[in-house]
């Protein structure tokens, strides 16, 4: 295969979305199939990226989320259930937003029951995908939750909510700077 | 029981030639009348839990000499596989069945 007609580089960022292991025993056929479509396939440019786009957002997080109930059941039960409990008592749904966070940030230490899949540990990717995640979230949170809950709350309710709104803040702040920082040393690096 | 309509479409598209991953594609395109059309990861996301669960495996058969590169992996049914599809087809004709017993078909029979 000459390169002009291998996978572009954007298929290759695609692929790189899903779970190590599935790339590794598919991702190559994956590529392939990209170089088909584009040489037989009578799709333009147009009609080619946009599917797999959303093809790649659909299937990818399913795979990741499957192979973390899988490999990671524990952090999978925890997650789920704080996540439910979060949509129940805020609207905005802010305590899953940063735990989002946190689980990209803390998910570092093998071995423990946070430790994210193998496939996101130790690269530039996951710490770019950590500040995106981080500032996205926390911006939007502080945006749209800005002016307080919508509803009464009791004290409790309230320091949760204000606690949740700076644990935002500080992550929007704190991951931005430290994820862009890790992702250029890594990829200076490498 | 019932398949993912991906699963069934696939198993359709191998049960009469062992195909790679686009061919397969391009089956189920030709197979659903270009209502299902897979992306890279629906469709090797199929084909690695069909892998799992022996629907389909690998072949060493390069049948298809026109687009052959050593990166294209070939898939044949397995014979519980076979067994599998013919059962869900088995079941939607029952459905079809009903469906028209009790009138629910367009004229024409398609959508």
């Amino acid at each position: 295969m000459s390169p002009d007609n291998g996978p572009p580089k954007f298929a290759r960022a695609m692929l790189r979305l899903y779970p190590k292991g599935f790339r590794e025993a598919h991702g190559d056929e994956m590529l392939q199939l990209v170089v088909d479509r584009r040489a037989h396939g009578g799709e333009g440019p147009w009609k080619l990226w946009p599917s797999i786009v959303v093809d790649t957002v659909l299937s990818a997080p399913r795979m990741r989320l499957a192979n973390l109930a899988t490999n990671h059941r524990i952090l999978a039960v925890v997650v789920a259930l704080l996540l439910v409990a979060a949509f129940i008592v805020f609207p905005l749904a802010l305590l899953p937003i940063v735990l989002t966070a946190i689980v990209i940030f803390a998910g570092r230490r093998k071995g423990s029951p946070w430790a994210l899949p193998a496939d996101l540990v130790d690269t530039a990717g996951r710490w770019l995908l950590g500040a995106v995640l981080a500032f996205a979230i926390g911006v939007t949170v502080l945006i749209v939750d800005a002016e307080g809950p919508d509803q009464e709350l009791s004290e409790i309710g309230w320091l949760l909510w204000f606690g949740s709104w700076v644990t935002a803040f500080v992550f929007a702040s704190f991951g931005t700077i430290l994820g862009v920082a890790r992702f250029a040393r890594r990829v200076t690096q490498s | 029981m019932p398949l993912p309509p991906s699963v069934l479409h696939i198993l359709l598209a191998l049960a009469d030639a062992d195909r790679h991953g686009y061919a397969i594609m391009r089956e189920v395109q030709t197979l659903s009348g270009g209502r299902i059309s897979m992306g890279p990861g629906t469709l090797y996301g199929s084909i690695r839990r069909m892998l799992e669960q022996g629907l389909i495996e690998e072949t060493d058969a390069r049948p298809d000499p026109v687009l052959d590169d050593e990166r294209r992996r070939y898939y044949r049914l397995t014979s519980h596989g076979r067994n599998v599809a013919a059962a869900e087809c088995d079941r939607l004709a029952d459905l079809v069945a009903v469906a028209d017993a009790r009138k629910l078909r367009l004229a024409g029979g398609a959508l």
